[in-house]
């Protein structure tokens, strides 16, 4: 099958594309802060990466749900990172804002 | 006569925004593009690609985009090239900053893939 040279039908395959992969990607967020809370070096900044990630592919593919709990997610993270505390700390935050975001990415095909 | 904007460097680490913006500047747009995962791996490419304008997003690991531009300025290839960036962080202030660091223009994210080729054709054209 040629591929079509149509950008907007180009465009709907991308967003297909990241519809599919959401759940890998939340499952990534998932050992990272796991990680994270064990002690692992870096995984806590890597969570950030990966909420930031997040939250710029699902603005461009308007998801505008999932993007904007990941934001909130990043901006939460980039914020504490600054103070230097265990993960423990804001553990409660943190999952909380990991469940949103696996409610959010639950509706296959939800654009808005 | 003013040259067109032919070939555009984009500065990108998240893959999904690499697809997107090749789609909007290749299919879309015309333009000759290759695109870069980071500061240093754009920094190596510029000698060879010779791009007419760089787009550049802000927020990258490692080297982030103004550190990447400071690093383009002090290129002799790249030092008067036009350089966009791209940012979700787009409070006046914020823009303000990313300006008075020697970029041309800032493009919010998300953008439209649809408009960002013309986009880029004018600040080319308000700049080059």
């Amino acid at each position: 099958m040629s591929e079509s040279h149509n950008p907007a039908q180009q465009f709907a395959a991308l967003r297909h594309r990241f519809r599919d992969a959401l759940p890998a990607r939340l499952l990534e967020m998932e050992s990272a802060w796991q990680a994270a809370r064990r002690g692992a070096a870096g995984q806590f900044a890597a969570l950030q990466r990966l909420a930031h990630g997040l939250a710029g592919s699902s603005a461009i593919f308007g998801y505008r749900a999932v993007g904007e709990t990941a934001h909130a997610l990043e901006q939460f993270l980039e914020n504490f990172l600054t103070t230097g505390e265990s993960p423990e700390v804001c553990a409660p935050q943190v999952e909380s804002m990991l469940a949103a975001l696996r409610q959010a990415a639950m509706s296959p095909g939800k654009l808005n | 006569m003013k040259r067109e904007l032919s070939r555009i460097l984009h500065v990108e680490d998240e893959p999904d925004i690499q697809a997107v913006a090749k789609l909007a500047l290749e299919a879309v747009g015309g333009f000759t593009v290759r695109i870069c995962s980071g500061g240093h791996e754009a920094l190596e490419a510029v000698g060879e690609f010779k791009p007419d304008l760089i787009l550049l997003d802000v927020m990258m690991p490692g080297m982030d985009g103004p550190s990447t531009l400071r690093k383009l300025r002090e290129l002799p290839e790249t030092a008067k090239t036009p350089v966009v960036f791209m940012t979700a962080k787009t409070q006046a202030r914020e823009v303000d900053d990313l300006l008075a660091m020697g970029a041309q223009s800032v493009i919010p994210k998300p953008f439209n893939p649809m408009t960002l080729a013309a986009e880029l054709r004018a600040i080319w054209e308000r700049v080059a």
